[in-house]
Protein backbone atom coordinates (compact mmCIF):
# COMPACT_ATOMS: atom_id res chain seq x y z
CA UNK A 1 0.00 0.00 0.00
CA UNK A 2 1.34 3.40 -0.68
CA UNK A 3 -0.03 6.40 0.78
CA UNK A 4 2.42 9.43 0.39
CA UNK A 5 4.37 10.91 -2.10
CA UNK A 6 7.23 9.83 -0.54
CA UNK A 7 6.68 6.33 -0.65
CA UNK A 8 5.68 6.59 -4.58
CA UNK A 9 8.79 8.07 -5.29
CA UNK A 10 10.11 5.30 -3.18
CA UNK A 11 8.22 2.34 -5.16
CA UNK A 12 9.25 4.10 -8.50
CA UNK A 13 12.71 3.77 -7.55
CA UNK A 14 12.27 0.22 -6.77
CA UNK A 15 10.69 -0.54 -10.15
CA UNK A 16 13.35 0.85 -12.35
CA UNK A 17 15.74 -1.24 -10.67
CA UNK A 18 14.02 -4.35 -11.10
CA UNK A 19 13.56 -3.40 -14.87
CA UNK A 20 17.42 -2.52 -15.02
CA UNK A 21 18.22 -5.89 -13.29
CA UNK A 22 15.98 -7.37 -15.96
CA UNK A 23 17.87 -6.04 -19.20
CA UNK A 24 21.37 -6.76 -17.79
CA UNK A 25 20.05 -10.02 -17.01
CA UNK A 26 18.76 -10.81 -20.16
CA UNK A 27 22.27 -9.68 -22.04
CA UNK A 28 24.10 -11.53 -19.65
CA UNK A 29 22.04 -15.03 -19.30
CA UNK A 30 20.95 -17.86 -21.52
CA UNK A 31 17.86 -17.43 -23.33
CA UNK A 32 16.54 -20.54 -21.32
CA UNK A 33 17.70 -18.78 -17.91
CA UNK A 34 16.56 -15.71 -18.35
CA UNK A 35 13.09 -16.74 -19.10
CA UNK A 36 13.20 -19.68 -16.09
CA UNK A 37 14.52 -16.58 -13.65
CA UNK A 38 12.32 -13.63 -15.32
CA UNK A 39 8.93 -14.93 -14.46
CA UNK A 40 9.23 -14.05 -10.63
CA UNK A 41 10.29 -10.64 -11.46
CA UNK A 42 7.28 -9.75 -13.53
CA UNK A 43 4.99 -11.21 -11.47
CA UNK A 44 6.31 -8.93 -8.51
CA UNK A 45 6.71 -5.49 -10.70
CA UNK A 46 2.81 -6.30 -11.64
CA UNK A 47 1.95 -6.46 -8.47
CA UNK A 48 4.04 -3.22 -7.69
CA UNK A 49 2.87 -1.48 -10.29
CA UNK A 50 -0.47 -2.44 -9.72
CA UNK A 51 0.26 -0.10 -6.09
CA UNK A 52 1.21 2.77 -7.87
CA UNK A 53 -1.79 2.41 -9.86
CA UNK A 54 -4.00 2.44 -7.00
CA UNK A 55 -2.42 5.43 -5.54
CA UNK A 56 -2.35 6.97 -8.55
CA UNK A 57 -6.23 6.58 -8.61
CA UNK A 58 -7.01 8.09 -5.61
CA UNK A 59 -8.60 11.44 -5.45
CA UNK A 60 -6.49 14.58 -4.20
CA UNK A 61 -8.48 14.71 -0.80
CA UNK A 62 -8.01 11.16 -0.03
CA UNK A 63 -3.72 11.79 -0.89
CA UNK A 64 -4.02 14.71 1.26
CA UNK A 65 -5.53 13.12 4.67
CA UNK A 66 -2.55 10.26 4.14
CA UNK A 67 0.25 13.45 3.29
CA UNK A 68 -1.52 15.31 6.23
CA UNK B 1 27.90 -12.22 14.81
CA UNK B 2 24.50 -12.04 15.61
CA UNK B 3 21.25 -10.80 14.60
CA UNK B 4 20.23 -7.68 15.66
CA UNK B 5 16.37 -7.50 17.56
CA UNK B 6 13.66 -6.55 15.45
CA UNK B 7 12.51 -2.76 15.30
CA UNK B 8 8.89 -2.08 16.53
CA UNK B 9 7.57 -2.25 13.22
CA UNK B 10 8.27 -5.76 13.39
CA UNK B 11 11.30 -6.09 10.92
CA UNK B 12 14.77 -6.36 11.40
CA UNK B 13 16.71 -2.43 11.35
CA UNK B 14 17.93 -1.48 7.34
CA UNK B 15 20.69 -3.23 6.24
CA UNK B 16 22.26 -6.48 5.32
CA UNK B 17 23.24 -8.81 8.56
CA UNK B 18 24.73 -11.73 7.75
CA UNK B 19 24.57 -14.86 9.74
CA UNK B 20 24.58 -18.33 9.77
CA UNK B 21 21.89 -20.94 8.70
CA UNK B 22 21.77 -21.99 12.46
CA UNK B 23 21.42 -18.61 13.66
CA UNK B 24 18.72 -17.52 11.33
CA UNK B 25 16.53 -20.96 12.02
CA UNK B 26 17.71 -20.15 15.84
CA UNK B 27 15.90 -16.65 15.80
CA UNK B 28 12.93 -17.27 12.85
CA UNK B 29 12.40 -20.90 12.60
CA UNK B 30 11.09 -22.35 16.01
CA UNK B 31 7.97 -19.77 17.36
CA UNK B 32 5.68 -21.21 15.50
CA UNK B 33 4.50 -24.30 14.04
CA UNK B 34 4.33 -22.42 10.25
CA UNK B 35 7.78 -21.24 11.33
CA UNK B 36 9.31 -24.20 11.68
CA UNK B 37 7.29 -25.46 8.60
CA UNK B 38 9.25 -22.57 6.82
CA UNK B 39 12.76 -23.54 8.42
CA UNK B 40 12.75 -27.07 6.96
CA UNK B 41 12.30 -25.57 3.76
CA UNK B 42 14.45 -23.36 3.63
CA UNK B 43 17.02 -25.52 4.87
CA UNK B 44 16.06 -27.87 1.99
CA UNK B 45 16.44 -25.47 -0.57
CA UNK B 46 19.29 -23.95 0.47
CA UNK B 47 20.76 -27.58 0.64
CA UNK B 48 20.20 -28.25 -3.04
CA UNK B 49 20.95 -25.01 -4.09
CA UNK B 50 24.33 -25.91 -2.28
CA UNK B 51 24.28 -28.90 -4.07
CA UNK B 52 24.80 -27.55 -7.88
CA UNK B 53 28.54 -26.38 -5.97
CA UNK B 54 27.75 -23.25 -7.54
CA UNK B 55 25.94 -20.96 -5.04
CA UNK B 56 28.25 -18.08 -4.28
CA UNK B 57 25.66 -16.13 -1.96
CA UNK B 58 22.35 -16.44 -0.61
CA UNK B 59 19.76 -14.12 1.04
CA UNK B 60 16.41 -13.80 2.97
CA UNK B 61 13.43 -11.22 3.36
CA UNK B 62 10.23 -11.14 3.72
CA UNK B 63 7.70 -12.13 6.33
CA UNK B 64 10.24 -15.35 7.68
CA UNK B 65 12.97 -12.57 9.00
CA UNK B 66 9.61 -10.25 10.55
CA UNK B 67 7.83 -10.91 13.47
CA UNK B 68 4.89 -12.38 11.52
CA UNK B 69 3.72 -15.37 13.63
CA UNK B 70 2.39 -17.08 10.44
CA UNK B 71 4.98 -15.87 7.03
CA UNK B 72 3.08 -16.52 4.38
CA UNK B 73 6.74 -17.88 2.38
CA UNK B 74 9.88 -17.47 1.96
CA UNK B 75 11.45 -14.86 -0.34
CA UNK B 76 15.43 -16.09 -1.43
CA UNK B 77 17.71 -14.40 -3.87
CA UNK B 78 20.65 -17.14 -5.00
CA UNK B 79 23.56 -15.53 -6.05
CA UNK B 80 25.12 -18.73 -8.70
CA UNK B 81 28.43 -18.41 -9.94
CA UNK B 82 29.05 -16.99 -13.27
CA UNK B 83 28.38 -19.50 -16.08
CA UNK B 84 25.62 -21.67 -14.36
CA UNK B 85 22.95 -19.93 -16.69
CA UNK B 86 24.18 -22.74 -18.97
CA UNK B 87 23.80 -25.51 -16.68
CA UNK B 88 21.01 -25.30 -14.74
CA UNK B 89 18.90 -26.76 -17.35
CA UNK B 90 21.05 -30.10 -16.68
CA UNK B 91 20.62 -30.08 -13.16
CA UNK B 92 19.28 -33.38 -11.28
CA UNK B 93 16.21 -33.04 -9.57
CA UNK B 94 15.34 -31.88 -6.68
CA UNK B 95 18.14 -29.51 -7.11
CA UNK B 96 16.84 -28.79 -10.98
CA UNK B 97 13.26 -26.99 -9.35
CA UNK B 98 14.98 -24.45 -6.98
CA UNK B 99 15.68 -22.69 -9.60
CA UNK B 100 11.90 -23.12 -11.38
CA UNK B 101 9.96 -20.93 -9.98
CA UNK B 102 6.76 -22.69 -9.89
CA UNK B 103 8.43 -26.08 -8.48
CA UNK B 104 10.32 -23.36 -5.93
CA UNK B 105 7.08 -22.61 -4.63
CA UNK B 106 5.40 -26.39 -4.62
CA UNK B 107 8.20 -27.76 -3.17
CA UNK B 108 10.07 -25.13 -0.76
CA UNK B 109 6.82 -22.51 -0.14
CA UNK B 110 10.00 -19.78 -1.79
CA UNK B 111 10.08 -17.14 -4.06
CA UNK B 112 13.24 -18.37 -5.18
CA UNK B 113 14.92 -15.67 -7.09
CA UNK B 114 17.80 -16.00 -8.82
CA UNK B 115 21.07 -14.91 -11.32
CA UNK B 116 24.50 -15.53 -12.10
CA UNK B 117 27.61 -13.29 -10.78
CA UNK B 118 27.42 -11.91 -14.82
CA UNK B 119 24.99 -9.37 -13.61
CA UNK B 120 27.97 -7.60 -11.39
CA UNK B 121 28.40 -6.14 -8.56
CA UNK B 122 26.55 -2.91 -9.20
CA UNK B 123 22.84 -4.72 -10.36
CA UNK B 124 23.26 -7.21 -7.01
CA UNK B 125 23.31 -4.06 -4.76
CA UNK B 126 20.80 -2.42 -6.73
CA UNK B 127 18.82 -5.58 -6.09
CA UNK B 128 19.41 -5.97 -2.87
CA UNK B 129 18.53 -2.27 -1.89
CA UNK B 130 14.70 -3.14 -3.41
CA UNK B 131 14.31 -5.36 -1.12
CA UNK B 132 15.55 -3.42 1.73
CA UNK B 133 11.78 -1.71 1.50
CA UNK B 134 8.47 -3.35 1.88
CA UNK B 135 5.96 -3.53 -0.30
CA UNK B 136 4.85 -0.78 2.30
CA UNK B 137 7.83 0.84 1.72
CA UNK B 138 8.85 0.44 4.96
CA UNK B 139 13.09 0.42 4.96
CA UNK B 140 14.10 -2.56 6.67
CA UNK B 141 16.80 -5.14 7.15
CA UNK B 142 17.58 -8.48 4.94
CA UNK B 143 19.66 -11.42 5.81
CA UNK B 144 22.68 -13.11 3.99
CA UNK B 145 23.71 -16.12 4.87
CA UNK B 146 26.98 -17.06 6.22
CA UNK B 147 28.85 -20.28 5.42
CA UNK B 148 31.74 -21.78 7.61
CA UNK B 149 33.17 -24.26 5.35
Amino acid sequence: MIDTLEQFERAEEAITKMKRFLLVVRRTHTPEAYMALSGPILRELQERERDILIYLSRSPEVVAGHEG
Amino acid sequence: MSLPALLLNGFLPPGVHAATLPEIIDRFGTATPRRQVLAERLEALLREARATGKLQRAFLWGSFISDAPFPRDLDVFLLMQAGFDREFADLPSPQREVFTHESARLQFEADAFWATEAIGTEEIMAWLSVYQLSREMIPRGIVEVLWHD
